[in-house]
């Protein structure tokens, strides 16, 4: 399947735990001050103030991360350059991505938030190639089950359809039968979730 | 079968020319990737589709310890000084605010697929994306213009979004609606020969009224106040017009070019006053390129005189009164019959929503309601629930408003408990709208390339203190407007503010402070009746103590029922900043280190690694004890206009330039003396003519005001011109303070020193695999 223009994936963290946005805020510069991300950083902007808004984000020139509230308490991925190759692969990487960043937060905030990767939003934000339809459903949502069955190692993947309503992007909800820790995630086994057929 | 792209997929329902002119910029796009069009050329080009500039897109930015070049991918650049992949802005015009509820589904689609998911409201009623790459650009105008919105002359040197008072047709003292009259001006002027070669923009506002805030008339290029007439026994419709009006640095209030200009003659004199500007505005010095510095070079007589002899050679165009069939025939429709509130249940917080948030009609049985955006955002989603709110409500009686909410217009009253529910679902259901907590503020720092202070993240401070002790403030405290910008240039509208704050910096030790500069008493009523003065700059960390000053001063000490304008002219200038003075100094950086940052940005307020160096030391020291004069000199300027003493205001005004730049010229050559003109003549060799002073953006501006008045003393001026000379005083005064904060920056990096080493952190584990 084509890669997305934009792709999305928010983790959350356990507990519904959360961070002050002075925190976020302050360690979101520290990230860009500290050379501690893989792509061009641009600043940090705080939209604090917005109900059910971003929260904090970290904008980059391939990437923003932002911790949000929306939904519960997490971090999200939005990867704004188009990755080449297949909606698979900007799935893996996205995660890559997200996970090393969530890492990162837990370290960087003393294990006042962890996360719980048992839980998965991807949302794909590109409405011509996948409008939030029935048909991209049955096409993107057994590739999506079969990948994280990957990650997962398990064959208990719940992945289901986030909203209905065409308007907003085509979304779905991983989740798994247990809390699954970072350190329980293989960045090799997700690379090679791509080319593993689902369990 | 999916579309290979969007052109192709909204190809039948795009109008024709929207369409072409997207091609157009598509192409222009490619050219410039192959290094085909020249930059300047490009820049406008894409600033007349409302591609705007951001913050960091020269490829730097201070991390609080450097400057780092952010090394984007691709090398060529999109205007003088503009990176290409650097993210942008995306202005999107709504004329007169209006807007349906289809073409709010799409403004939050595009919003989430090529911007970060918020949507701005403007004071200019417009909507601005942030974070956009250039690329996208041309997919995001075509979802637009599918459903009928324009992004074409959002920017650049033309005739931007014609604004109109939001409540035009649902008002109690409106002459007449008009609205039509705004839509069909914008129309014809959008694109028009004679709107094309402009030294600057023109904005064009509409009200129907005069003594409301309405419009804003008065602070607009070209305004027009709806007004009757009986003629022979019939209701004729007409428009007091008027020219040169403007905030920016040097605000000026908009002087009348016709009284009761008929309908079929608004568009032929705005394209007279078109063409007028374009011949004769200034072209190369950007800084006073626009109408109203035409208007004052001139005086509005001439001006007058000029429209009149360039009316009389245009030649006819039918749409001059062709468009009066569409404003006849045009009607709003209510989406619901009226029906009173009385009797429904209200649900908890309803009272105070509808005591801020919602307004009787003239219409028996509607209301306006109020949106209430904080800071002028709202979410993608957001922006689709409130699309289905509207769509329950009041179907296409939607419109952004210049104080960065949104309003519902024909709200049947018997559905006001259920709309606020409505609302409070979607977290848009905020109380307070047009009082001390609806602050308006510009991007400043958190976007704009021209923002000093962070007006963003002041605002966010203010709201969230006042909120939470906005139930106990007195209603007179409830009722007063904060409006803030983040440098000079009045985006956030600080001149027609209760209480108004602008963006600048001031040094202590070798360290920049952010400050606010205090604008008090501006007038928002009678479209922006008269501007506030200046009182004083106070660390951006004392504001909100500032702002608890000011208020409590004004509880205690005004008159029964004395408004806030009338309670500051009482006060006077003196008194008013003695108010503020306690919260002027800057503490030591040891004991508040805070103060040396912005709101909401740890980042030391710095642009460049200082160190402490003695030379510099003792240069600033003197420049400080030198400059004080000046500050001093300049106050006293406002005392003087304050009392009436016309001559002497403007006199004070000039010294307090002459003081300034005395200040900066002894910098270099301490035997200057007192002689101004030998100062002036020391300051133009020494600073002007190296260009030393010059700003990065105004360039010379600011120190042509020394030598138009040292050159051209005000003789016998009105209160008018002195005031101008004051506030032109004040402004050479920050342009000084800057020139040496540059300067002395300069200095320090000319010394080797030791680069300043970032604080330890713990090395951070990753799992194997990961990199670091």
């Amino acid at each position: 399947m084509t890669s997305p223009q934009r792709i999305q994936i928010k983790l959350y963290t356990k507990n519904n735990s959360a961070l002050s946005k002075d925190v976020l805020i302050d360690r979101f510069h520290s990230w860009i001050q500290h050379d501690l991300l893989d792509e061009i950083p641009i600043d940090v902007a705080d939209y604090s103030h917005v109900v059910d808004g971003p929260g904090i984000l970290l904008i980059t020139h391939e990437a923003d991360y932002a911790f949000d509230e929306v939904g519960g308490a997490g971090l999200r991925y939005v990867r704004k350059k188009e990755m080449p190759g297949s909606l698979e692969f900007a799935i893996t990487q996205g995660f890559l991505q997200v996970v090393k960043a969530a890492r990162l937060l837990e370290q960087d905030t003393a294990g006042t938030v962890s996360f719980d990767l048992a839980r998965v939003e991807i949302t794909i934000l590109d409405r011509r190639l996948y409008p939030n339809s029935s048909a991209t459903t049955d096409s993107v949502q057994p590739v999506v089950t079969g990948l994280f069955s990957t990650i997962f190692k398990t064959k208990q993947v719940e992945c289901a359809r986030v909203s209905e309503d065409a308007r907003f992007p085509f979304a779905l909800t991983i989740r798994a039968p247990h809390t699954l820790e970072i350190d329980e995630i293989s960045p090799a086994s997700v690379s090679e979730a791509v080319l593993v057929p689902s369990l | 079968m999916i579309a290979s792209n969007w052109k192709e997929v909204l190809a039948p329902q795009t109008e024709a020319s929207l369409s072409h002119e997207i091609d157009i910029f598509e192409g222009q796009i490619a050219l410039m990737k192959q290094g085909k069009l020249d930059e300047k050329v490009f820049a406008e080009t894409r600033l007349r589709k409302g591609v705007y500039g951001q913050r960091y897109d020269n490829g730097q930015r201070h991390d609080g310890f450097q400057s780092r070049t952010l090394s984007f991918p691709q090398r060529h650049v999109k205007g003088p000084g503009t990176e290409w992949d650097a993210p942008g802005m995306q202005r999107i015009k709504i004329p007169f605010g209006g807007m349906t509820p289809d073409q709010m589904d799409v403004l939050a689609q595009v919003a989430d697929e090529y911007a970060e998911g918020i949507l701005h409201v403007t004071t200019r009623q417009d909507f601005q994306l942030h974070y956009v790459h250039i690329e996208d650009t041309p997919d995001m105008m075509r979802r637009l213009a599918s459903v009928g919105i324009t992004t074409h002359e959002a920017c650049g040197n033309v005739v931007r979004n014609t604004t109109c008072c939001p409540l035009a047709g649902v008002c109690h003292t409106e002459a007449f609606d008009v609205t039509p009259y705004a839509k069909a001006l914008a129309d014809f002027l959008m694109g028009h020969d004679d709107t094309q070669d402009f030294g600057r923009k023109i904005k064009v506002a509409f009200s129907g009224c005069e003594d409301k805030a309405c419009g804003l008339v008065m602070m607009h290029d070209i305004g027009f106040i709806g007004k009757t007439r009986l003629i022979d026994g019939v209701k004729v419709r007409g428009f007091d017009m008027y020219v040169g009006g403007g905030l920016g640095t040097i605000p000026h209030q908009a002087k009348l070019l016709a009284a009761f200009v008929p309908e079929e003659e608004i568009m032929p004199i705005s394209q007279a006053v078109s063409r007028v500007f374009a011949r004769l505005g200034e072209k190369k010095n950007r800084n006073r390129a626009r109408i109203k510095f035409l208007v004052a070079r001139l005086g509005i007589e001439a001006f007058q005189r000029l429209v009149q002899e360039e009316r009389a050679l245009l030649p006819f165009d039918d749409r001059w009164g062709g468009y009066l069939e569409e404003v006849y025939a045009y009607r709003e429709t209510p989406f619901k019959p009226a029906s009173p509130l009385n009797g429904k249940q209200r649900p908890e917080g309803f009272d105070t929503w509808y005591r801020t948030n919602v307004r009787p009609q003239p219409q028996e049985g509607y209301v306006v309601t109020t949106v209430h955006l904080p800071l002028g955002d709202l979410t993608s989603a957001q922006m689709i629930q409130l699309a289905d709110v509207a769509r329950k409500y009041v179907g296409d009686n939607v419109r952004t408003t210049v104080e960065q909410n949104i309003v519902f217009r024909w709200v049947a009253e018997s559905d006001l408990p259920a709309l606020y529910q409505d609302l409070q679902a979607i977290g848009l259901g905020d109380t307070g709208a047009g009082t001390i907590v609806d602050i308006t503020a510009c991007p400043g720092t958190d976007t704009c390339k021209l923002g000093i202070a962070s007006s963003r993240g002041l605002a966010r401070e203010l709201i969230i203190r006042l909120k939470a002790k906005n139930a106990t403030l007195d209603r007179a405290i409830q009722d007063l407007r904060i409006k803030i910008s983040g440098c000079f240039n009045s985006c956030g509208q600080h001149h027609v503010a209760d209480i108004g704050f602008f963006g600048n910096s001031r040094k202590s030790g070798n360290r920049k402070v952010p400050h606010f500069q205090v604008v008090l008493g501006g007038q928002w009523e009678k479209n922006a009746g008269s501007y506030g003065l200046a009182i004083g700059s106070v660390p951006a960390k004392s504001v909100p103590e500032v702002v608890d000053a000011i208020t409590n001063a004004y509880l205690e000490q005004r008159e029964p029922a004395e408004r806030f304008q009338d309670w500051v002219v009482r006060l006077g200038k003196k008194e008013a900043r003695e108010l503020i003075r306690p919260f002027m100094p800057i503490p030591a950086f040891e004991v508040s280190p805070a103060f040396f940052a912005d709101w909401g940005d740890p980042r030391t307020f710095t642009l460049g690694d200082l160190g402490i160096g003695e030379c510099a030391g003792e240069v600033v020291s003197l420049f400080s004890m030198e400059i004080s004069k000046a500050e001093s000199e300049a106050f006293d300027a406002q005392l003087a206009l304050e009392d009436g003493e016309i001559q002497t205001a403007a006199e004070r005004g000039f010294n307090a330039m002459i003081y300034a730049a005395k200040a900066l010229v002894r910098t270099e050559f301490l035997d200057v003396g007192d002689d101004p003109d030998q100062i002036v003549t020391s300051f133009r060799k020494r600073f002007f003519d190296t260009e030393k002073f010059f700003d990065p953006y105004a360039k010379g501006k600011f120190g042509r005001y020394l030598f138009k008045h040292h050159k051209d003393p005000v003789e016998n001026p009105n209160q008018e011109q002195a005031r101008q000379v004051i506030e032109e005083a004040q402004l050479f005064i920050e342009a000084t303070h800057a020139c040496e904060m540059r300067l002395t920056e300069s200095i320090q990096q000319s010394i080797p020193v030791l680069p300043q080493a970032k604080p330890k952190r713990k090395p951070v584990k990753l799992p194997p695999g990961y990199k670091n």
